[in-house]
């Protein structure tokens, strides 16, 4: 369980996140959505730990998340950021193995290299192997950050340990339509049937309709409404977060939602 | 019938690719030794040549002598004192310096997460030059001269030392924004540094006596003509041991190029990693400045060469420098020496002989790259 307790966090006296309290499950795709500004990526960071609130707490199964040495939370979840940096002139193989760094004390076992092949393979991407990572696409190198987050969040769980997680900022912005579906899938298959915990950042309201089990919706560094897809994507909320004209339709059993812009609303008028 | 022997040709040479594909990979064990075999050959060549050249023969039979297993060859008094005094003493400080500028080198380009992050050309060494001379103007000017010759030993490289490390420190924080190292920031510092460390030695040698003024060329372009054994203490002190906890690093390095936040997100304490390993870099390139001057380019061609042959991951790209760039620096020591005998060349200029193409075509290379994406 991931879960935030009234926190904010401030910027220049402004404050970015106001209060938020959120509480994500394992086993869902949790998905947060809402305009730019919003306080998305924000809320994010501060369940990755890479900013502290300024007031509230983060837990993760109920510690503290600033009290988790780093080496055990690089066990116990994974991030995928929306930009990598790295230029230098790895292999694919070599830069998802570097995903198998919090598991070892020496080198590589031929156990890290199976789970390596298994994610590229879960990514599409096994056919790259060898390919220097600076040679490859946007879309590529995107995909091969993702094949080295989920090897990171394999390990030898009993039963009863905690579910690990999966934190993804915007992981289909560099992605094509059925890219984007592939790894939303395969977020929402990685909760369903292994029972992770997976929590997206995501711009797309439909991406969110079609794959998430629970919204966290911000508005101006609030929660302005969170539960499940359905529930929590109504037309009027999103006409009001969003400062749109919103329906939300149907069709063959799957909602999605559609936007009139300013333009042709005043097109209308006339 | 064997299955492997009915299949074509072209499939079996692609199944042995597939077994292991990679190149560099494939390669990294024959590199490594390849490395550990020449360095020794060269030292010993090392030892043979110079203004008085020696028979391999005399020359293992004064070092088995020193060592105390005897010796089977004849050779005199000053041969003995030319090989164990003069030419052993600085073949050794070639490889430690060598060594030192090559794994330092590869240690900052790490952090600095850019193959040009050379220490010479962003102000590393500038650092160190001006915390030497800084030791040596006071030092001189505090003391009396009989005293501060042995206090200099080790204070010298110990300013140069904090020098380095307080310019790394400078550079990392000016030329850093948003977490990503801006490479135009880094080299703009770097010339400012630069000018600044020239404007230091300019003032030494306008304070200088004329007997220093002969040795000013040191600062700027190196030397090894002052090894001894008593040069060897700080320079094992200051040198080998930091070099032997780089190699700890490694697996943090590689994390670390992925961008500090997913370092992080690896479980890698950034800050406290980025602290070690620049105070450990810095330290190692301010003492090789103390001891012998800036010697330009090591830092650069050695790691640039590694990776390009074997790859940059850092558990194999550190040892693989050290011995790399260990060997160039004693190569170009041989040239310097024997070139213009009995006079010798500072060693800068064959250093910056093979540096400056090599940063010259990284340069552009980068541009190409960046204006693709």
């Amino acid at each position: 369980m991931f879960a935030t307790d009234h926190i904010s966090v401030f910027r220049g006296g402004k404050a970015i996140l106001d209060r938020v309290s959120i509480q994500l499950a394992p086993g869902e795709l949790s998905v947060i959505l809402g305009p730019n500004g919003a306080g998305k990526s924000t809320l994010l960071q501060a369940l990755t730990r890479t900013l502290t609130p300024d007031q509230g707490e983060v837990f993760l199964d109920g510690t503290p998340l600033r009290e988790l040495p780093i080496e055990e939370l690089a066990r116990r979840r994974a991030v995928l950021a929306q930009e990598s940096f790295l230029q230098f002139d790895f292999s694919v193989e070599e830069v998802v193995l570097l995903g198998r760094i919090p598991h070892l004390s020496g080198w590589e076992s031929d156990r890290d290299r199976d789970i390596c092949s298994q994610a590229l393979r879960s990514v599409e991407m096994d056919a790259f192997r060898h390919r220097r990572y600076p040679s490859l696409s946007g879309g590529e190198k995107q995909r091969v950050h993702l094949a080295r987050v989920l090897a990171q969040l394999e390990d030898q769980r009993e039963a009863a340990d905690p579910a690990p997680w999966l934190l993804l900022d915007e992981p289909t912005s560099a992605l094509d339509l059925r890219h984007q579906h592939s790894v939303l899938g395969q977020a929402r298959k990685l909760a369903k049937v292994r029972g992770f915990g997976v929590c997206a950042v995501l711009h797309d309201i439909n991406l969110a309709l079609h794959y998430a089990d629970h919204v966290v919706l911000m508005d101006q560094g609030r929660v302005a409404a969170q539960g499940t897809a359905s529930e929590t994507l109504t037309a009027e909320r999103i006409s009001e977060v969003y400062q749109v004209q919103a329906q939300v339709l149907c069709a063959s059993n799957c909602p999605f939602v559609q936007i009139q812009s300013h333009h042709e609303k005043h097109a209308l008028n006339v | 019938m064997n299955i492997s022997q009915s299949l074509p040709r072209s499939m079996k040479a692609a199944a042995a690719r597939e077994a292991n594909p990679d190149p560099r990979a494939r390669r990294r064990p024959a590199f490594l030794i390849l490395l550990a075999v020449i360095l020794p050959t060269a030292g010993f060549l090392a030892l043979m040549t110079g203004p008085m050249d020696l028979s391999f023969a005399k020359v293992a039979g004064i070092l088995s002598n020193r060592i105390g297993i005897g010796s089977a060859s004849e050779f005199s008094m000053a041969e003995e004192v030319v090989v164990w005094n003069l030419r052993l003493t600085r073949v050794l400080l070639a490889l430690l310096v060598g060594a030192g500028l090559a794994m330092a080198g590869a240690c900052m380009q790490g952090v600095f997460r850019n193959p040009l992050a050379d220490p010479g050309i962003i102000g590393v060494s500038s650092g160190g030059a001006m915390g030497a001379i800084f030791m040596i103007v006071l030092g001189s000017r505090l003391m009396p001269e009989a005293a501060f010759e042995g206090f200099r030993l080790y204070a010298v490289p110990v300013a140069a030392m904090l020098g380095a490390v307080a310019i790394t420190w400078l550079i990392y924080r000016l030329s850093i924004s948003r977490g990503q190292v801006d490479l135009v920031s880094m080299l703009l510092v770097g010339i400012a540094i630069n000018s600044l460390g020239g404007a230091f030695i300019g003032l030494l040698t306008f304070m200088a006596t004329d007997e220093e003024l002969r040795t000013m060329t040191f600062w700027g372009l190196g030397s090894l003509g002052r090894a001894n054994w008593e040069l060897l203490l700080p320079g094992l002190a200051f040198i080998l041991v930091p070099l032997f906890f780089l190699p700890r690093y490694a697996r943090s390095l590689n994390a670390l190029l992925l961008g500090e936040k997913d370092a992080a997100h690896l479980g890698i304490d950034v800050r406290r990693t980025k602290r070690h390993l620049i105070v450990l870099s810095a330290s190692i390139v301010g003492a090789t400045v103390a001891l012998c001057g800036a010697i330009g380019f090591i830092a650069l061609v050695a790691p640039h060469i590694v990776r390009t042959a074997i790859g940059p991951d850092h558990r194999f790209l550190l040892p693989a420098s050290g011995m790399l760039g260990a060997g160039l620096l004693l190569t170009a020591d041989i040239g310097a020496r024997t070139i213009v005998a009995p006079a010798e060349l500072p060693i800068g200029i064959l250093t910056a002989l093979i540096g400056t193409p090599v940063f010259l075509f990284l340069l552009l290379q980068r541009r190409r790259f960046q204006s693709i994406s």
